[in-house]
């Protein structure tokens, strides 16, 4: 099925309302009217291909071609005059393999001649086989409608107590943020020089996603965005985000990562906002390891920007409402919400906060009761309060709203250096975006999930009488609530427990209480540390490990914990705390005093006699054991006169694999394995390995010359059959097309070569196998492509002019061709044993240009062609 | 001066097969416009295109051949058309050809001809109607000097339509002289000479020499014809023809082509017979004992008084 968008032109926009407000620093007030409407129109549509006709151009348009093998994409490049295709979703390197595996490699962007209407352009892709998708391009724009002055009520409302995110208690014991969680603002670029952001601003890794834009510039919109998240707490000026950290305690907050969209060209009364890429932009955030998108944007349906939704604009929102799931920036989100913080196979990468993304969207300034893509299931849609707690009226509406948040005359960064209030439901939905970062920076690790977080903020929402009603925009986002949601209380404290030192660590056991989530363990070196020290937020030099119970109903049992890898020799101050799911703390146990063991060396064990014989492709596994009692991190160190790799993995115990290189003939080398743990402490183990002899795959059997019959035909041949290597081992097969207009190659089932007929001639295919070691065997395998019963194939088809290459019968025939002029002259001749695969070539360079007639004669059976020399 | 003429004319002759070996090395791209050379003549195709010097047949084709001999033509008019097949199992190309040539004064004769061979349809344009063709216009002139002794020059354009956008034309001279002495008809001159088509491709030019002598048996006679042609792209062709006079009305005709591998027209043996009564002539000819050009024909209709 073909969709489109059924919006007429669907326009974007940034979801602000309000610019003009004073600036706390005035010197650099914005220009009045700043932010009106945008009048770019660029000349492009992005368009889904199937899978076949993906494969089919993409090999073309890598070459920067825009001609392509598929004859109706060519019709159309003359057509609508297209001057480039290129994809929507870039090459994304280690993260190609999770591109392609969600489809996004199938999208591309192409751009055709300015006096083309899109609507045309639309309809002749549409119509275009191997299309499954159209949407015509989107337009950006800015709209403002609110000016109102304001203070930071969203983040500490005196006025009207409750209605603020409740981000103060957060602050002050649990956490300001944390610069591992990567917040990606999609949006226009934020000023990374701004005094109150630079320092939460990643120090790379920002990009433009606006055709024309190099770089990323401050944007008014972008940069106030950013302030609500990150900007600098405590720093003495401007404003506080809610997670920006603490400047005055050394704390860091999250870091900000700028997705240009949006970009402003001209200046004053002639300012326009250009818009870029959203969903690369989304992407690409992933790929870079973002965690939070936070996209205050959205489709504006005012498409004739008079402040008026008209029937006609609220039935394209709702059509654009209801089809969402099938735009393209869906599938940007669904790889945000998949892949951010992953690996190529969805796996939690290990220095990741969380499993898959957060995305958040601003619900849209419309007054309507649709919002797109706010309305994505996926996403967090936020509408808009007021500092009374009301519903902004500008504020987007419906059940589809998950949370609201303060939008109303909103205090933030403003590029060079300035601030200024802004209305919109693009102000609420950094405050989301901001109290999301500061849960993930707090319960963030190995196992939390998007779905934990998001569970966070829903439970933890406070219900200020705006998620029902004819107008529902969700309960209004909580801080503190997100760090106490699911929480039980305060749990019960453990009253005693023993503690055994084991070389330099601690074993602690003792009875578990009721209402637990989990244990912490800790250990300092003085005991007033101990005692004083916050458990929320614990100070520089507390050890500690956690015990997590969980969901686990066992209300009184024995436990233990364990505290590893600390000083050897030295007295520590021990202690034990029970916590609760929302992380309140139990008063520390009693604390005991207990004097850590000595450090324990390690030890390496194999059988000191092997010596390791492998062949140069192997990998070899070496039963080497590494042992070290007190369960310090060991440090592997390999050494060796040969040119092998050791390669070690550690899974509960030391793996190592040792993996050869070329070397010259056999040879015989030794090596050394080192194992150190933290201390200094040091384990060696010497042993020989010897390499064989590389062996070269050869092409043991010749591959036959193919010959097909009809365009799209195909044929499948074994290369396993045809080389060999006298290793034995795995060979890597490759295949290409030497004549990819004619004939197309590719490698099925790991070792068959597909061949497929594309157009009537003769070709060639490649076929090369590579071993391990990079040697390498090919075979050049002719292929000729004619109807069925076409005994004589001039390449040049009727009108030459240099030569003719004649094609004769299959096998090689007695043949004597002549080139006989009108007039009877015999201008060119051959003969002798021909076939398709040995063509005549007759040289007709110095013939002169006329009619003539080609006569062909394999073993008495004559065939005669008129040609025409020009 | 006779006799010095005829000299020349014999050692001209003699050196003809010597000529290609010598201007092998300055053969550079093939000749365009092959079909200039493909006789429409029935006499003269008959007799293997031999007979370019005689004055006996009627000259109504003389704008194609030897206008100077025309000017000897004892006729006031001589008219003819003919139409044949040429080269069937190749080109197969079918011609239709017309000429006229009269005394405007007595030792002036003028001489117009025009010739169409149409091709079957290209298989490779089966949407177009187009079919390849060409066409030859030329007109001559003869100016009988002497009794004995006589110019020509003969100029045309032709055309070669090959496909429906893409033609090839050219125009060409021919300058010939005619000698007569004791029923022996000697003829000389440059044909067809012309610029290079698409810039690098010669006419089928040629240095032409030609001889006739006709013997007498009553009301019968016997015409024999040596015509040699060197190319200027190093070919070269000699052919000898026979017509048979018998009675006065009926003719038979043979002759044999002789040329090298690459000469625009290829060896055959051409064979013919006619029939003449009152100015009234029908000629056939058939050309065989050729590859390529073998089983072409040409039927004739002429008139002359």
């Amino acid at each position: 099925m073909k969709l489109k968008l059924l919006v007429f032109p669907v326009l974007l926009t940034a979801l602000v309302s309000c610019v003009r407000e004073a600036p706390v620093t005035p010197e650099t007030e914005p220009e009045a009217g700043q932010g009106t409407d945008s009048e770019q129109t660029p000349s492009y549509v992005k368009v889904l291909f199937s899978e076949e006709m993906c494969d089919l151009v993409e090999e073309d348009l890598s070459r920067g071609q825009v001609r392509t093998r598929s004859e109706g994409l060519n019709g159309l490049v003359d057509e609508l005059g297209i001057e480039s295709m290129e994809r929507l979703f870039p090459f994304a390197g280690e993260f190609e393999p999770r591109t392609r595996k969600e489809g996004l490699h199938r999208w591309y962007k192409v751009s055709y001649a300015e006096d083309v209407p899109a609507t045309r352009a639309t309809r002749a892709f549409e119509s275009l086989p191997g299309v499954e998708m159209v949407e015509e391009p989107l337009k950006a724009s800015l709209t403002t409608n609110d000016k109102y002055w304001g203070d930071m009520w969203g983040l500490n409302n005196t006025r009207y107590p409750g209605k603020d995110v409740n981000v103060q208690e957060v602050w002050e014991n649990y956490s300001v943020g944390n610069p591992d969680v990567v917040v990606a603002v999609i949006d226009g670029g934020i000023d990374l020089n701004h005094p109150d952001l630079a320092w939460n601003c990643l120090p790379s890794g920002h990009k433009s996603y606006v055709p024309g834009a190099a770089n990323v510039v401050g944007h008014d919109h972008g940069t106030h965005v950013a302030g609500t998240i990150a900007a600098v707490s405590n720093n003495g000026i401007g404003v506080a985000g809610i997670a920006g950290g603490n400047y005055a305690e050394g704390r860091r907050g999250i870091s900000l990562l700028s997705q240009q969209c949006f970009y402003t060209i001209g200046t004053g009364a002639n300012a326009r906002d250009r818009s870029g890429d959203f969903e690369t932009a989304i992407k690409e955030a992933a790929d870079k390891g973002a965690l939070i998108s936070s996209n205050s944007w959205g489709y504006n349906f005012d498409a004739d920007d008079d402040g008026v939704i008209s029937g006609a604009e609220l039935a394209s929102a709702r059509s654009a409402h209801q089809n969402v799931q099938y735009y393209s920036i869906a599938r940007a989100i669904d790889y945000f919400v998949k892949y951010a913080g992953c690996d190529n196979d969805g796996n939690q990468l290990p220095g990741s906060l969380m499993k898959g993304g957060l995305v958040v969207f601003a619900a849209g300034n419309e007054n309507i009761p649709y919002g797109c893509p706010a309305n994505y299931e996926p996403c967090l849609a936020v509408g808009a309060t007021t500092v009374s707690g009301s519903r902004a009226s500008f504020s987007n509406y419906g059940d589809w709203v998950d949370l609201c948040a303060p939008g109303s005359n909103i205090i933030s960064t403003h590029p060079n250096s300035t601030y200024i209030s802004y209305s919109g439901t693009s102000m609420a939905c950094p405050h989301v975006t901001g109290v999301a970062a500061l849960v993930l920076s707090y319960f963030g690790g190995q196992g939390f999930t998007v779905d934990d977080l998001k569970s966070r903020l829903l439970e933890g929402a406070k219900d200020i009488g705006l998620s029902s009603g004819s107008r529902p925009v969700g309960s209004l986002v909580d801080a503190m609530g997100a760090f106490m949601a699911h929480d039980s209380g305060t749990p019960e404290a453990v009253t005693d427990f023993t503690v055994v030192p084991i070389g330099h660590n601690l074993h602690l056991d003792f009875q578990g209480g009721g209402g637990t989530y989990g244990y912490m363990a800790l250990a300092a070196r003085s005991e007033e540390a101990l005692r004083n020290t916050r458990l929320s937020m614990l100070d520089t030099g507390i050890e500690f490990s956690h015990l997590v119970i969980g969901d686990v109903e066992e209300p009184v049992a024995p436990r233990s914990i364990e505290l590893l890898s600390l000083e050897p020799d030295m007295d520590y101050y021990v202690s034990i705390a029970a916590y609760s799911y929302g992380r309140r703390y139990s008063d520390l146990a009693p604390i005991k005093k207990v004097h850590t063991g000595h450090n324990g060396k390690p030890t390496i064990d194999t059988d000191p006699e092997e010596t390791f014989v492998f062949r140069q492709f192997e990998e070899v596994d070496i039963p080497f054991t590494i042992i070290d009692p007190d369960r310090d991190t060991i440090a592997v160190d390999f050494q060796t006169n040969g040119r092998a790799t050791l390669k070690a993995e550690m899974d509960g115990k030391w793996h190592f694999r040792l993996i050869c290189q070329a070397v010259r003939g056999p040879a015989s080398f030794q090596a050394t394995l080192v194992a150190s743990d933290r201390f200094g402490e040091r384990a060696l183990r010497s042993f020989k390995y010897s390499v064989l002899e590389n062996v070269e795959p050869v092409l043991s059997r010749e591959i036959a010359p193919v010959a097909l019959n009809a365009v799209g035909q195909s044929v499948d041949i074994d290369l396993s059959q045809h080389f060999t290597d006298e290793d034995g081992e795995p060979l890597d097969y490759r295949v290409n097309s030497l004549d990819a207009n004619t004939i197309a190659a590719e490698l099925v089932d790991g070792n068959k070569m597909r061949v497929t007929a594309r157009a009537f001639g003769l070709g060639e295919v490649r076929a090369a196998v590579f071993d391990a070691m990079g040697a390498t065997a090919k075979s050049d395998i002719p292929v000729l492509v004619r109807p069925a019963g076409e005994k004589v194939t001039v390449l040049e088809g009727n009108v030459f002019t240099d030569k003719l290459t004649i094609l004769t019968a299959e096998q090689a025939t007695q043949t004597t061709v002549r080139l006989v002029s009108a007039s009877g002259a015999v201008v060119a001749s051959a003969s002798g044993e021909y076939s398709a695969f040995h063509p005549v070539v007759l040289d007709t360079g110095k013939v002169a240009p006329g009619l003539y007639t080609l006569s062909v004669d394999i073993a008495g059976d004559v065939t005669r062609r008129t040609l025409v020399k020009k | 001066m006779k006799r010095s003429v005829l000299s020349l004319f014999l050692a001209g002759f003699l050196c003809l097969p010597a000529l290609p070996a010598a201007a092998q090395n300055t053969a550079g791209a093939n000749e365009a416009m092959g079909s200039l050379r493909v006789d429409r003549d029935p006499v003269l195709l008959s007799m293997a295109g031999a007979g370019f010097a005689m004055t006996s047949t009627n000259q109504a084709f003389a704008a194609f051949g030897n206008p100077a001999a025309a000017a000897f033509s004892p006729q006031k008019l001589e008219a003819g058309v003919s139409y044949g097949s040429w080269a069937p199992k190749y080109a197969a190309g079918s011609q239709i050809s017309a000429g006229v040539s009269g005394h405007v004064k007595k030792s002036v004769a003028l001489s117009l001809g025009f010739s169409r061979t149409g091709y079957p349809g290209l298989d490779f344009e089966p949407a177009s109607a187009f079919k390849p063709s060409d066409l030859v216009v030329r007109a001559g002139v003869g100016f009988a000097v002497s009794e004995s002794f006589g110019i020509g020059f003969t100029a045309g354009y032709a055309k070669e339509a090959l496909l429906s956008d893409y033609s090839l034309s050219a125009f060409s001279v021919s300058a010939l002289a005619q000698y007569r002495i004791a029923g022996l008809n000697l003829a000389g001159g440059i044909v067809h000479l012309g610029g290079k088509v698409a810039s690098a491709y010669p006419l089928p030019s040629s240095a032409k020499l030609a001889a006739e002598y006709g013997f007498e048996f009553g009301n019968s006679n016997l015409h024999v014809a040596l015509d040699g042609d060197y190319y200027f792209s190093g070919n070269y062709s000699v052919a000898l023809g026979l017509n048979a006079g018998i009675g006065g009305i009926g003719f038979v005709r043979g002759g044999y082509r002789l040329a090298s591998a690459n000469a625009a027209i290829p060896s055959g043996l051409g064979l013919g017979a006619g029939f003449a009564w009152h100015g009234i002539s029908l000629d056939v000819s058939f050309v065989t004992a050729s590859e390529t050009v073998g089983g072409s024909w040409m039927a004739g209709l002429g008139y002359r008084f």
